[in-house]
């Protein structure tokens, strides 16, 4: 009965970033070698909120002030495609020393050789700081390749005030709902055209195979023999059954964010219109904003 | 009459139609940057922002370098429209006047080359570009720009050739004028509109462009607008929306303005009365 698992208590439902050291970065001494008296090491930064890339500055300028031997110049990446940038600067040789980078996307980049493996280079307190199951999002085969640094779970943001009045079981880390209970509690919040959940799922994959995960999903399989399977098994149906049957069988999920990204909900999920919206933590930032503005509703965080 | 008058209705309704698709997502944008994040996060968006503020724009200087970015981006499309022009206007001139086997051939390439994806060309350019040390180089990127307007270019200045009619030059060498007195003197001027939608078109294209930006430029200092417009996004797409639309707007702004300018000429209809028959 994994399906049973609920859905806020996994590990698997995140997107985890990290940051990792390239190949070339460790083995060549950088961009800038020891002959010209200075090590140079890039690091390309993803942040992209103002405080976060203040943050980030910050962290590079104290770098510098203490380790007059190796600078590190800061480049400010863009999350629009990073994968095809890196990629090409990979194949180039000419990609950053030290790189931010989600967890998933890096999978190609370990196996393909690109990254220095870190295991080695970490010291026991670094390693014993971060749970091992965030380890485990950027070891590929034996090596780690990354350092987790940040884990993004994918959460419920849901007007609290609508979720009381409603006399639904509100979840707890203890007792999280089932997505059996999910799709009750959707059903119980819709009517007069307002819908318990609203789906962003723009970019579905990420959605549903995360999300598949906290209910034993894996959809690929790795033989002994290192060669990857897909199956589509009854965990990894849980989650797009879910969906399914809430947009077309109850009518509890809206029809027309299915096609939206997590932004485009969030005028609805303000005005009332969708009880819940299943969202990633990074648009927290969003959400507060408005909701200082809007101080009568009150929002809780699933 | 009443007929025509009828078409003449639905046409002007077809066009005014079409007119409000192109403008639509402008227009949106153009509100979205003066809007507060309460009104953007509104369930029932208006056209006109209610409180409208400045508060995106101040936002969008305040946390990226826009004006840097600009100045880059216009050093790179502006050279590239121009070296473009100055490449493609002789060689569509050969390409529509002389009717070869080898004429037809590399028309025909110039087609198929629109069809290659970018990230097919990127690791090889990639590699052509650093060993010629131009990774990170606003003139590496002019000279890919170049590049990849020029077969579009050639192929919309020969068609702007072809519609200059021969008899306008053979009635230049009846009246004495050379072979280079008649390109000059004649055929240029009458290609003006063309080469003007021609460095437009190139401009523009460098202006907007991403990717390449993206990937050869390494420093902040040399990244260009539309490189630097993507800041304001996110993973997973989400979006500083204010600020975004602001930085937007602003980048858009001179395209707005080079085809405002130079709409007139474009349209102009030179070639008007230029041939009796």
């Amino acid at each position: 009965m994994r399906s049973r698992t609920g859905f806020t208590g996994h590990a698997g439902c995140v997107l985890a970033l990290v940051l990792t050291l390239l190949l070339a970065g460790c083995t060549s001494g950088g961009s800038g070698g020891p002959a010209s008296g200075r090590i140079t090491l890039r690091f390309q930064s993803l942040a992209w909120q103002q405080e976060s890339v203040e943050a980030n500055k910050e962290l590079v300028k104290e770098w510098n002030a203490s380790h007059p031997d190796v600078k590190v110049e800061y480049v400010q990446g863009s999350w629009d495609s990073v994968h095809d940038q890196l990629l090409t600067s990979f194949e180039g040789g000419e990609a950053p020393d030290i790189i931010h980078d989600a967890s998933d996307d890096l999978a190609d980049f370990a196996y393909g050789g690109y990254l220095a493996d870190l295991t080695d280079l970490l010291p026991q307190r670094l390693k014993s700081d971060i749970p091992q199951r965030s380890w485990q999002t950027a070891t590929f085969g034996d090596g780690i390749y990354g350092v987790p640094f940040l884990q993004e779970p994918r959460v419920l943001i849901a007007n609290a005030t609508w979720l009381k009045k409603s006399g639904v079981r509100i979840p707890t880390p203890e007792r999280p709902w089932s997505w059996a209970e999910f799709r009750q509690v959707t059903k119980q919040l819709s009517g007069n055209g307002k819908y318990g959940v609203a789906w962003p799922l723009k970019e579905p994959v990420s959605a549903t195979l995360n999300l598949s995960l906290s209910t034993g999903g894996r959809l690929f399989h790795r033989g002994t023999d290192g060669k990857v399977t897909v199956r589509f098994e009854a965990a990894d149906q849980v989650v797009p059954r879910t969906v399914h049957d809430q947009a077309n069988t109850d009518h509890s999920a809206s029809p027309t964010t299915l096609g939206s990204g997590g932004s485009d909900t969030l005028p609805g999920f303000f005005g009332g219109k969708y009880a819940m919206v299943p969202l990633g933590f990074s648009y927290r930032q969003q959400i507060v904003q408005h909701a200082l503005v809007q101080r009568s509703r009150r929002l809780v965080i699933v | 009459m009443r007929t025509r008058t009828g078409t003449r209705v639905g046409q002007y309704a077809a066009l005014l139609a079409y007119l409000v698709f192109l403008a639509f997502p402008f227009l949106w944008l153009v509100s979205t940057a003066f809007k507060s994040p309460r009104e953007l996060g509104s369930l029932h968006p208006t056209w006109i922002p209610r409180h409208p503020t400045l508060d995106n724009f101040r936002q969008a200087f305040d946390e990226q370098p826009l004006l840097h970015a600009a100045f880059n981006s216009l050093l790179a499309a502006a050279g590239a429209a121009v070296i473009a022009v100055l490449i493609a206007t002789p060689l569509a001139y050969v390409m529509a006047r002389h009717r070869t086997p080898l004429t037809r051939a590399a028309t025909g390439w110039v087609v198929v080359s629109q069809a290659f994806p970018l990230v097919l060309v990127i690791i090889p350019l990639f590699l052509v570009l650093k060993n010629l040390r131009l990774i990170n180089s606003l003139a590496g990127l002019t000279l890919v720009y170049v590049v990849w307007a020029l077969p579009f270019a050639l192929w919309m200045l020969a068609g702007y050739v072809r519609a200059v009619p021969a008899e306008v030059e053979e009635a230049a060498a009846v009246d004495g004028a050379g072979r280079v007195r008649t390109l000059v003197s004649v055929v240029a001027p009458l290609l003006a509109p063309g080469i003007a939608a021609t460095g437009l078109f190139a401009f523009v294209t460098a202006w907007n462009e991403f990717f390449f930006a993206l990937v050869l430029l390494k420093t902040p200092d040399r990244q260009t607008l539309p490189v630097v417009l993507s800041h304001f996004i996110g993973a997973e797409g989400v979006a500083d929306l204010g600020p975004l639309a602001a930085a937007a707007f602003l980048a858009t702004l001179p395209s707005l303005v080079v085809f405002a300018v130079i709409q007139r000429r474009i349209t102009g209809g030179m070639l008007t009365g230029a041939v009796k028959n």
